[in-house]
């Protein structure tokens, strides 16, 4: 093993860290983004934009990722130093004739290393003719670029509809039998990203409160897409009769409530 | 302590994850698997830095086969909103492979400067089992499956070269080091970080195939953070 030298790149720091935005399909829309060296180093940086991340396989929306322009897209900064990057976000002209009401993409925060690697840095043919197969060294070098990935959602609000179903409560015995396992199934059938938040309460036959839990905030569900949330509850302590009711929302004006019955067997089944 | 009170006091610690300032100084007998109902839910932390990471390495290609190549040292603490992950990969948009080759060859790894050969590099991070290795995967492969959780302990199938990170939504990560979930030793937040400073070793497999001649990339060290 050979090491010719070793130095340590320090990541600067992005503000903020994810991008939710209404845009506008007839104008550009304007925004800026701080970055920060917190480090005693000087250090070069390059913003460009990709696609989100997250997606689950075959799962495909709007990109945005070829919208953005960046003032200044590379730059140094100095120890201790912050700047203030502004954004442009032109849509494709064909957005103002289609139906979606978001895009996703990502900016991408690199920190590049002082001094660049010949021809990792560019995909223009100039660098490629740089390559000569005279040029037998058998050295390697492999640069380590941090890169830190902003989310970005931008949003249409003449098209933006919030909704949200309710799609499904079940019950059942969870991984331990002293524990309940519920599952709360949500499926966005709007045009934006939701993040639901919710909670759950276990109601004797009676009407008196057993349990409750919050079901926390949600990632965000994309429009389409469906997510169960898990809850795991204690069992009951008494076998009987319970109804459990869940309650989740999305919106001020998007508030969503379903309710099942179960039974808790003296064997500690559940029906 | 049986799994009632266990999971009581992980629901007390639950309630805590607004404010939670340090995952990677979670004391793992704190924590527990049993809040699995978190698994879905993120909660907000104060970012106050990043990793930091070794600028580059230089080593010399004398023979085929895999050796390890050097370590990336990390330094610093990533603490944004979870759950995120740190991932590796290449981005080598030069590569070409060989013209009228009877198989693609992927861009993954080093690549030589005419474009034309690639070495694959694999990296060991300190949460791996000791011996695995992990392929670092370039953008242009074909048909690259993102990394997703598994809450359940099935195994996960996804391309991306995960070092480390934090998803209460993986089971695997919310059982801890033994592996099984409802243990004493699970951790709450789905903690898959090593407390730093660590090393990432880094090793190249460099086949009779490739050329001699120099390589070059970039390894992208890039936080996935909270959707």
């Amino acid at each position: 093993m050979t090491f010719l030298f070793l130095t340590t790149a320090l990541a600067v720091e992005v503000s903020p860290t994810r991008l939710e935005q209404a845009i506008s399909a007839d104008q550009p829309t304007l925004g800026t983004l701080e970055i920060s060296n917190p480090s005693s180093r000087a250090a070069r940086v390059q913003i460009q934009t990709g696609p989100y991340r997250y997606l689950e396989p075959k799962f495909r929306l709007p990109s945005a990722e070829d919208w953005f322009q960046f003032e200044p897209a590379a730059f140094s900064l100095a120890p201790g130093a912050s700047l203030t990057v502004s954004y442009t976000i032109t849509p494709a002209a064909n957005v103002r004739d289609d139906a979606a009401a978001e895009y996703l993409a990502a900016i991408l925060v690199d920190q590049l290393p002082e001094e660049p690697n010949v021809i990792a840095r560019s995909n223009s043919d100039e660098a490629i003719s740089q390559a000569s197969p005279q040029n037998v060294g058998g050295q390697a070098k492999v640069t380590f670029v941090p890169r830190f990935a902003v989310p970005v959602y931008l949003t249409l609000p003449e098209r933006e509809k919030k909704e949200l179903e309710l799609a499904g409560l079940t019950v059942r015995v969870g991984e331990s039998p002293d524990l309940l396992r519920f599952g709360v199934a949500l499926k966005n059938t709007g045009t934006v990203h939701l993040r639901p938040a919710g909670s759950l309460v276990i109601l004797s036959e009676a009407g008196t409160a057993v349990e409750s839990r919050t079901l926390g905030r949600s990632l965000p569900i994309l429009p389409g897409a469906t997510l169960e949330l898990p809850a795991l509850v204690p069992m009951p302590g008494s076998a009987g009769r319970y109804r459990a009711a869940v309650t989740v929302q999305a919106d001020e004006a998007l508030l969503l409530q379903k309710e099942i019955g179960f039974e808790v067997t003296p064997e500690g089944a559940v029906k | 302590m049986d799994i009632k009170t266990r999971l009581l006091r992980a629901l007390g610690a639950l309630a805590m994850t607004t404010t939670f300032l340090s995952p990677l100084t979670l004391d793992p007998s704190s924590a527990y698997a049993s809040v699995k109902q978190e698994v879905y839910v993120s909660g907000t932390v104060e970012s106050f830095g990043g990793y930091t990471f070794t600028e580059s390495l230089t080593f010399t290609v004398d023979k085929p086969g895999s050796r390890e190549i050097g370590a990336i040292t990390m330094e610093g603490v990533y603490n944004g909103e979870y759950p995120w992950i740190l991932r590796a990969y290449t981005d080598n948009f030069h590569y070409t492979g060989i013209g009228g080759a009877s198989r693609p060859a992927s861009a993954a790894g080093l690549v030589s400067k005419d474009g034309r050969f690639a070495i694959p590099l694999e990296v060991h991070s300190p949460l791996y089992d000791e011996g695995i290795w992990r392929r670092v995967p370039d953008l242009s492969d074909p048909d690259p499956i993102p990394y997703q959780p598994e809450p359940d302990l099935r195994p996960t199938v996804y391309t991306d070269c995960v070092l480390m990170g934090i998803d209460p939504r993986n089971g695997a990560w919310v059982a801890g080091p033994d592996g099984v979930l409802f243990t004493a030793d699970d951790s709450l937040l789905g903690d898959f970080t090593a407390k730093t400073p660590c090393e990432i070793l880094v090793r190249a497999n460099a086949d009779a195939a490739a050329a001699a001649g120099e390589y070059e990339t970039f390894l992208y060290l890039e936080i996935v953070p909270a959707p």
